[in-house]
């Protein structure tokens, strides 16, 4: 019974940083109602809750990690690593969002965006199906209200939202539905008890009621990933959001969705013994999946003439690359020991999970600043000839495309390296290999279509001549800030990546 | 402390890098400056890349029996002296370095076995000599270039430090990172100095070369899943065993022991040792210390063959995955020579591309193509390349044949001289693919010394041409051959010298083009005499279109006016390549083949043993 209460003070302990991020949130949603309060103080707020979620993370750490099976929270370095990215993230986007909305709006926006970086930090933490769903709510609530805010009188922007918020809430629904099936099967909440009742289960008679759940979660984490065919809603709401939204919707859902499959689905290794047949089916679906998505996504992209769209189908391919992580995820399990491996795929996920995310905030940032009302930016042909106008937006708009691209000495091609290495991984003696090495194939060869989409954007902005230079607004230090922090990821990840990927291998030991 | 060569080998890749990071720093109004600068850097190298020359002579010399003719002797091959370092560094007590083997070592990437290795031989030697050398006259051919000089220069000269590096690199991932960082300055050399449609020439080319370079990954990253402990020391193993059972301590024995690399000779081994197995003649492997009769000592030090059985099971040694990794690996590098089905960004590129560009483009970065085919494709996957050698010698002749047919219909000066590039580079292709084991091994190492040969020769007449249409076009402002005419009344200079390059493009004896393609076609005559016919045959129809072309360049009525004659600039560049290809004709055994040809004979004779019969 002590050690009852002492795992649940523990967990508390654990959700400190988020807590005082929602504190910090219910401030400025406070303040937002007051007069006289700018975006620069909103701004401020902000990333001083960050800052104050982060100290606090380092001070009331928990010493003595409570019963994984009882505790709703988690704080293994899976979660931690899952945390620093959110705050880390979470800054990059408060600076993105400094000039997004006016003066009014603001601090109700940042607000949100502080809420939604507390939600995707939990999910990492998260322990416990209802913890998890909650958590992942957290994340795609203040959404709505971010895309909302600052594109109040566009009309586009208006049916971002709403798409965004029926199809979300639709996945919510079939997420809800895949987590009662797993319920009804185990019995208990607590993931870490799921992760040793499910694999005994699906070895029996429940194994279709096990694939259902599987499937009805995929679906809805499908989603948040923008995984084929639950894409759809994407390419609109990135075209009609405001920048900064799209910037966190680009990442941030991502990493939580992912997170949660990571989680979810890290059963499958040690599944593999008793119920070998049920571990095919998972991995076949996500193989699927992988290849669907971003085979979908890259021929997509290939149609698009609008940046933002063509980035949406982007995020569609590279969540297909990172899937390929999650369909090797189980053939560990064949290996006997999991350290023999080179690159196992959840490792290559949270690290293509970075790398991703600095280069698509990256390139968000730099059209974001170049972007103005009276000369927008929004398709290929509006960033031609940017060398000769704005020769360092396109500097750095280059290095995050062809880190897109995938060459060398970018964290882009750290990543897909990475990715294919542990499709390669396979041990011999898992089921599907040969289908893994295809896969990579598939990977590589996609990774070749999705180059030539990018490579318009190159072609425009370095080779053609511009007809009518943009005109950026003229306070734009954050936004620099913030792409300069990305850039500088994306290089120096990409010529010495070993730091990143220790810490992504140590991220992930513990599934 | 790090060894001399290494140090000698990292400066001749990163010199021109560094000079052309310092051409950002100059003021924008200094573009003669900038030039001079960029011209030094090349200078540089090329002294730096001939100190090499020197180098890698003393090493052979240092070695060779005085009374044989050939500098051959097994020690000094690439295979040998990086095993010797691979060796040394994995005694238990390490001796020391040799700073004169010409091979170096540092560590990158631990956690995936990558490593900075450099080294040169007599494949690579000759290409990082002809960059140098092809590099410093495109320097001063871009004199005329106006916008963005020290943009330019940088490109250029970043250009350079990647093609170096690909000759230079000794692993795989290396490798591949030097040749994609070549595509983003060639990129924009050719996107932003080119022609009228340089946009869509520059697209197609990156496109292509990507597409390429997508294949070679899939292929790296597969060869690096094959365990190859059997081909490596034992002690080397164990070394890296000991490390592992350090960092994790609850791998059992058997994984402790796996052994991966990205280290091309050390693959090149496994690829020859998989030739062995799937031809029966597995008992024919031995250990590199235990030679004996017919035997081939691929197998590391202190490994027997015995343990060694149960792991040829692996993917690797499969014939589909040495189908698939031969595949992805020949594709990767056809599109860069390029083999016909894959040519068609060539013209393209060639046509739009600044003259400077152009040069490189042909004397250069077509090589890759040749150089990744000779070091990789073939020695790592030999099976397969044997089995599809009548495959490739057929496409490398058609391409001979229909790059010779389609250069004849051209009437734009550059589109034809990239047609006549792919029929030149069938060439290559047709020797490297004329296999012959055993006894025919002789004319197989003919074909090889064939197609190294004329990727040096054809460097040099091929920059050379595109140098010629460089200064015509200056003059004239057209590359239409039918606007051209009566160029020799105004420049005779010019027009004689060009004539000995065109003949020295056509092939003719006493110049360099012949001595290529009369080794690959006396190579290429023992292996099939058919193609063999059709390459002699498609001499005729080379000579035909570069004489007709002379013809109607230089001969004929001016109707344009007076052009000036060639300035110092020109004729200095103009006079060396002259001077390289009768050279190279006449000389081709003390200048090139001498310390080329034991590399090539001895990869050949490694390949050649494979295949009894």
């Amino acid at each position: 019974m002590n050690s009852l209460e002492h795992t649940l003070q523990q967990a508390f302990q654990l959700a400190v940083p988020e807590v005082a991020l929602v504190g910090v949130a219910c401030v400025l949603f406070l303040l937002g109602t007051a007069r006289g309060v700018n975006r620069h103080l909103a701004g401020f707020i902000a990333l001083g809750g960050l800052a104050i979620a982060a100290i606090s993370h380092f001070t009331a750490l928990p010493r003595v990690p409570g019963i994984e099976t009882v505790t709703p929270l988690l704080g293994d370095k899976f979660a931690m690593f899952v945390r620093m990215a959110a705050f880390a993230t979470g800054a990059a986007l408060v600076l993105f969002a400094w000039n997004e909305c006016d003066d009014r709006r603001s601090s109700d926006y940042m607000a949100c965006l502080l809420i939604a970086t507390a939600g995707s930090s939990l999910v990492g933490t998260a322990n416990d199906l209802i913890f998890l769903f909650l958590a992942l709510e957290l994340v795609s609530i203040p959404t709505y209200v971010m895309l909302y805010l600052p594109g109040l009188q566009s009309k586009k922007g208006q049916e971002a939202v709403v798409k965004y918020f029926m199809l979300s809430v639709m996945s919510s629904a079939m997420l809800l539905f895949g987590f009662s099936y797993i319920y009804g099967l185990t019995g208990t909440t607590n993931l870490a008890a799921i992760q040793e009742i499910l694999p005994r289960l699906v070895a029996g008679s429940e194994s279709t009621t096990a694939i259902i759940a599987i499937v009805f979660v995929t679906a809805g984490l499908g989603f948040r990933i923008t995984a084929f065919p639950f894409h759809f809603y994407a390419p609109d709401v990135y075209e009609g959001g405001p920048t900064g939204t799209v910037a966190f919707l680009a990442f941030v859902p991502k990493v939580s969705g992912f997170a949660a499959l990571l989680k979810l689905f890290a059963f499958l290794g040690s599944a593999h013994a008793v119920a070998n047949e049920f571990v095919k089916q998972a991995m076949m679906l996500f193989w699927i999946l992988s290849a669907i998505t971003m085979t979908a996504g890259n021929v997509m992209g290939l149609l698009q003439n609008n940046l933002k769209r063509m980035l949406a189908y982007s995020g569609v391919a590279n969540a297909g690359y990172m899937l390929i992580g999650l369909a090797v995820m189980p053939t560990q399990a064949y290996r006997g020991i999991d350290e023999a491996v080179v690159a196992t795929g959840p490792e290559a996920i949270m690290f293509y999970l970075l790398a991703y995310g600095a280069m698509t905030i990256g390139t968000l940032t730099v059209i974001s600043h170049l972007h103005s009302p009276n000369r927008p930016v929004e398709t290929v042909d509006d960033v031609a000839g940017l060398r000769e106008t704005h020769p360092y937006s396109a500097a750095l708009l280059g290095i995050f495309l062809l880190s897109m691209i995938g060459l060398p000495l970018t964290a882009g091609f750290a990543g897909k390296f990475l990715l294919f290495m542990s499709a390669l991984a396979a041990p011999a003696a898992a089921p599907m290999r040969d289908l893994f090495v295809a896969l990579a194939v598939i990977g590589a060869v996609n990774a070749a279509i999705g180059a030539y989409y990018y490579l318009r954007v190159i072609n425009a902005m370095f080779l053609r001549t511009s007809l009518s230079a943009p005109t950026p607004r003229r306070t734009a230090g954050p936004l620099w800030v913030t792409a300069i922090i990305c850039a500088v990821f994306t290089v120096a990840f990409g010529v010495y990546p070993l730091p990143m990927i220790n810490l992504s291998r140590a991220a992930v030991g513990g599934l | 402390m790090i060894e001399y060569d290494l140090i000698m080998m990292s400066l001749v890749i990163f010199v021109p890098a560094a000079f052309g990071l310092l051409c950002l720093i100059f003021p924008a109004k200094f573009k003669e400056a900038v030039r001079w600068w960029a011209l030094l850097g090349t200078a540089v190298t090329l002294c730096l890349s001939l100190c090499l020359l020197v180098e890698y002579y003393f090493l052979l010399d240092s070695r060779s029996d005085r009374g044989l003719r050939s500098l051959h002797h097994p020690k000094t091959l690439l295979d040998a002296r990086a095993d010797e370092a691979l060796r040394r560094a994995s005694m238990p007590a390490p001796e020391p370095r040799q700073a004169y083997d010409w091979v170096g070592t540092v560590p990158w990437i631990d956690r995936f076995d990558i490593q900075y290795c450099i080294g040169i031989d007599g494949i690579s030697l000759p290409l990082i000599v002809l960059t140098s050398l092809v590099m410093f006259f495109a320097v001063i051919a871009s004199w005329k270039i106006e916008t963005n000089v020290r943009a330019y220069f940088f490109l250029l000269l970043t250009l350079q430090t990647g093609v170096l590096g690909t000759f230079f690199a000794l692993d795989l991932f290396l490798l591949y990172v030097f040749y994609e960082v070549m595509l983003i300055p060639m990129y924009f050399l050719i996107g932003v100095w080119g022609g009228a449609r340089r946009k869509y020439a520059a697209f197609k080319f990156v496109i292509y070369t990507l597409l390429g370079s997508v294949f070679l990954l899939v292929a790296i990253i597969g060869l690096y899943f094959t365990d190859v402990r059997d081909f490596v020391d034992k002690t080397a193993v164990d070394a890296r065993a000991e490390e592992r059972r350090k960092e994790s301590p609850r791998l059992t024995q058997d994984e402790i022991r796996e052994y991966h690399t990205f280290h091309i000779p050390t693959l090149q081994r496994a690829g020859q040792g998989a030739m062995l197995v799937l031809t029966g003649q597995q008992n024919r492997l031995t250990a590199r210390d235990e030679p004996g009769e017919g035997k081939v000592p691929l197998l590391g030090r202190g490994v027997h063959i015995e343990s060694a059985r149960g792991r040829f099971q692996q993917a690797f040694f499969q014939p589909t995955y040495q189908y698939l990794f031969f595949v992805l690996l020949f594709v990767g590098f056809a599109v860069k020579v390029p083999v016909v089905p894959f040519h068609s960004w060539l013209p393209d590129a060639h046509v739009e591309a600044p003259t400077p560009v152009s040069m490189i483009l042909a004397g250069i970065l077509l090589k890759l193509g040749g150089y990744g085919l000779l070091r990789l494709a073939y020695p790592i996957c030999p099976w397969a390349a044997d089995q599809l050698s009548l495959v490739i010698a057929g496409l490398g002749a058609f391409g001979i044949v229909y790059g010779a047919f389609v250069a004849l219909g051209q009437t734009d000066f550059k589109r034809l001289l990239a047609y006549s590039s792919i029929s030149h580079m069938g060439y290559v292709i047709l020797g490297l693919a004329a296999w012959g084991g055993g006894a025919k091994s002789q004319y197989w190492a003919w074909g090889m010394n064939g197609a190294m040969y004329q990727m040096v020769a054809h460097g040099i007449t091929a920059s050379a041409m595109f140098f010629v249409v460089g200064v015509l076009y200056d003059r004239s402002h057209t590359r239409e051959i039918r606007q051209l005419g009566g160029v020799m009344t105004s420049m005779p200079l010019f027009a004689g010298l060009s004539a000995i390059l065109f003949f020295a493009s056509m092939g003719l004896p006493g110049l360099c083009g012949f001595v290529g393609e009369l080794f690959v076609v006396l190579g290429s005559w023992n292996y099939h005499p058919g193609l063999s016919l059709a390459a002699i045959g498609a001499t005729v129809v080379t000579a035909a279109y570069l004489l007709w072309t002379w013809q109607r360049v230089y001969l004929g009525v001016n109707h344009h006016g007076h052009y000036t004659e060639i300035t110092a600039r020109e004729a200095a560049v103009l006079l060396t390549f002259v001077v390289l290809s009768i050279a190279l004709g006449v000389l081709p055994q003390t200048l090139l083949l001498s310390w080329m040809e034991p590399s090539v004979t001895g990869l050949v004779e490694s390949l050649a043993r494979l295949k009894p019969d």
